[in-house]
């Protein structure tokens, strides 16, 4: 079985993701080398335990709370190693990096194995998409606002690094509109409705509507750096009462979208 | 924005942000008050064809003040970001507080406005706002005819549809459950309001199949724990599930049970899942052993209690498949479709969508009726319209930004 074989593979992409952080900040020809392909080796590695852990259980591995994080991890890691690429962006690295070490180190100490279950709605050729949309959304947008809370408070001004950060807001909005309409559209045909006002889904819409007011703010207030660096780090914040605090809310008594596990 | 604020004297033209602001909060405290004195629930919905008729107009007014008063002030205030923004930030409020008081789907007033947030002045004001600035910032911007003006209209324009059909949709929309036995024909179904209603189309039941996973075990106390691992309950497996390891030492797919025991009913109707588990603690000592079954019609769920009192369950099996294969009969078209209707799979006739929605979940596999899901939706196309401007006015966005490297 697959997810017996997660510890060891975690610590291992744990490991080598951290020495790529390390080599990250080290200044030499052959640390960049270094720092390169330990982290594409890493996210490779975690990708092929995705992919063969898939075909173990039979389903997406995409319906708990653990195997969500598996995948931000791989996600987190894909996009900072990316954006690293191609504007050689230290801190986003960095920042990536650890949070992808984070999600997979909350992993192995709750792992929250649920076995092949998968109720009848979910088995739906909308489910994979939606959620690989929403997933990519959420670590391309978290991995802008964390950068943006990393330059605030390590430096105190925001405006050389902002332009940059913004950048990735727009690809993020983008997958987080593709993640929301291909799930109503797929609601539709499971549900009946195509949106439900259901808690999780408020909170989506919320978290839709504040990158909303951060890109109108981004485009036509340009000037306003303070303002918009603020106003990504509470967005952080959304997100995450998106993906993780739903079921602590008062208003989360009835959600189909709270994770098993 | 605190320059404009300073340069000139408030309410003077050109507006800025804050006055949109002030719009914005002055539409809240209105809604209020409308809703503290008159509540929306009192009035009617608006249904076809007064809501598309109070669309048109807002659309139309729009356009004939751009035609009209292309210089004027106000509409340019309404279609720039000085009122989109405060309108966003309006609509973000009034769904924040969904989002954290709990919505019960009634209530009217203050406060029981707030429980019924979709249902009151202080959702409909933000979000006709929304819809009029965006209207005129489509409007503004449709021509000329421009690649920027393009994605910039698809963008907003797919939000407005949208967000319009969406909420003159809603009154227009007629949903219903239909209970239909084996061999049966059903006519009519039962609304949210639990009202009876006939409805144009008929579902006769032929045939209901579902299969179910093998029921997992749960050890149930102040907290419940499940198996750690996969199991196949058919090969005799032995369970960790918290710190005992359960030995199961015979599964029965469909039990009956006696007085001490269960026997193999197989091909016996509503008969359900029981096993006979031995319970060992962390050092392999016995600490019981018995039969544990779940809930169906013809057995009481047996539990097995443990010493320390907590309580080990044979949970309902989970559905991994159910679907019903129908006739669906249509007054519109006065057709006749033999279908097979599953999740994720409604039949769609005439502008009504079936579901398959439900089953008799004691019964299981042998239910002897299915339930349905039947709605009629007929904004849902340009629902549809809305969504495909927006996905291409996201690719635009993406784009059109990547190029500006």
């Amino acid at each position: 079985m697959v997810w017996n074989y997660f510890v060891p593979v975690a610590l291992t992409v744990i490991l080598l993701w951290l020495v790529s952080v390390y080599f990250n900040h080290k200044e030499s020809a052959k640390g960049k080398l270094i720092l390169w392909y330990s982290g594409v080796t890493a996210s490779a590695l975690l990708g092929v335990f995705i992919i063969l852990y898939w075909f173990d259980i039979k389903r997406p591995p995409m319906r708990t709370m653990a195997e969500t994080r598996i995948w931000y991890s791989f996600l987190v890691s894909l996009v900072s190693l990316s954006v690293f690429k191609a504007y050689r962006s230290k801190n986003i690295l960095t920042i990536g990096l650890i949070m992808a070490s984070v999600f997979l180190v909350v992993d192995i100490i709750h792992p929250e194995y649920q076995g092949r279950f998968l109720m009848p709605a979910l088995q739906s050729p909308w489910f994979i998409p939606h959620v690989v949309s929403y997933m990519l959304a959420y670590a391309v947008l978290a991995s802008a606002s964390l950068s943006v809370a990393w330059t605030s408070f390590s430096k105190g001004s925001v405006h050389d690094e902002l332009q940059q950060q913004m950048r990735l807001v727009y690809p993020g909005f983008a997958l987080l509109t593709l993640g929301m309409l291909l799930g109503a559209y797929w609601a539709k045909f499971a549900w009946g409705d195509y949106w439900a006002w259901d808690p999780k889904e408020v909170w989506a819409l919320i978290t839709w509507f504040f990158y909303l007011l951060v890109i109108h703010i981004h485009r036509y207030m340009p000037t306003k750096h303070k303002l918009l660096a603020r106003l990504m780090i509470v967005a952080l914040w959304v997100l995450l009462i998106t993906w993780l605090g739903i079921k602590y809310l008062p208003s989360a008594s009835q959600s189909i979208h709270v994770y098993g596990g | 924005m605190g320059n404009q604020f300073k340069k000139k004297p408030l309410w003077l033209w050109p507006w800025g942000f804050l006055e949109g602001f002030i719009v914005s909060v002055g539409l809240w405290v209105l809604a209020f008050f409308l809703e503290l004195f008159v509540p929306l629930s009192l009035f009617p919905k608006l249904g076809f064809p007064t809501n598309a008729i109070v669309l048109v107009t807002i659309l139309s007014l729009l356009i004939l003040l751009k035609i009209i008063f292309p210089k004027s002030k106000f509409f340019n205030w309404l279609a720039s970001v000085k009122s989109a923004i405060p309108s966003i930030s309006l609509f973000l409020f009034s769904i924040i507080l969904m989002g954290i008081i709990p919505q019960i789907g009634h209530g009217m007033g203050i406060p029981g406005a707030l429980f019924n947030l979709l249902g009151s002045w202080l959702f409909l004001f933000p979000l006709i706002f929304m819809l009029i600035t965006l209207g005129a910032a489509v409007v503004n911007r449709v021509f000329p005819i421009t690649l920027k003006n393009i994605i910039f209209t698809l963008n907003h324009a797919g939000l407005w549809v949208c967000l319009s059909a969406g909420l003159v949709g809603s009154s227009d929309k007629i949903e219903a459950t239909v209970q239909v036995n084996q061999n049966e024909i059903a006519w009519y179904g039962t609304d949210k309001n639990g009202s009876v209603i006939e409805l144009p189309i008929a579902i006769e039941l032929q045939k209901f199949e579902a299969q179910f996973y093998q029921p997992r075990l749960a050890l149930m106390g102040s907290k419940t724990f499940f198996p750690e691992s996969e199991y196949d309950l058919n090969s005799n497996p032995s369970i960790k599930i918290d710190n005992l390891t359960i030995q199961v030492m015979q599964y029965l797919p469909k039990a009956f049970a006696t007085d001490s025991t269960f026997i193999d009913a197989r091909g016996v109707p509503f008969t359900g899942p029981a096993a006979m588990i031995q319970v060992f603690d962390s050092n392999g000592q016995t600490v019981t052993m018995g039969w544990i079954s779940s809930l169906t019609h013809v057995t009481a769920e047996k539990t097995l209690p443990l010493p320390d009192g907590r309580e080990l369950r044979l949970l309902p099996a989970e559905a991994k498949y159910f679907g019903s294969y129908a006739k669906i009969y249509s007054k519109k078209s006065s057709s006749v479709n033999q279908c097979l209707i599953e999740v994720n799979k409604p039949f769609r006739v005439d502008g009504w969508w079936i579901y398959q929605y439900s089953y008799d979940n004691l019964a299981g596999p042998d239910s002897t009726y299915s339930s349905f899901k039947v709605i009629y939706d007929p904004w849902l196309p340009l629902i549809y319209i809305g969504f495909a401007m927006m996905l291409l006015g996201g690719l635009g966005l993406v784009l059109i930004n990547d190029s500006k490297k």
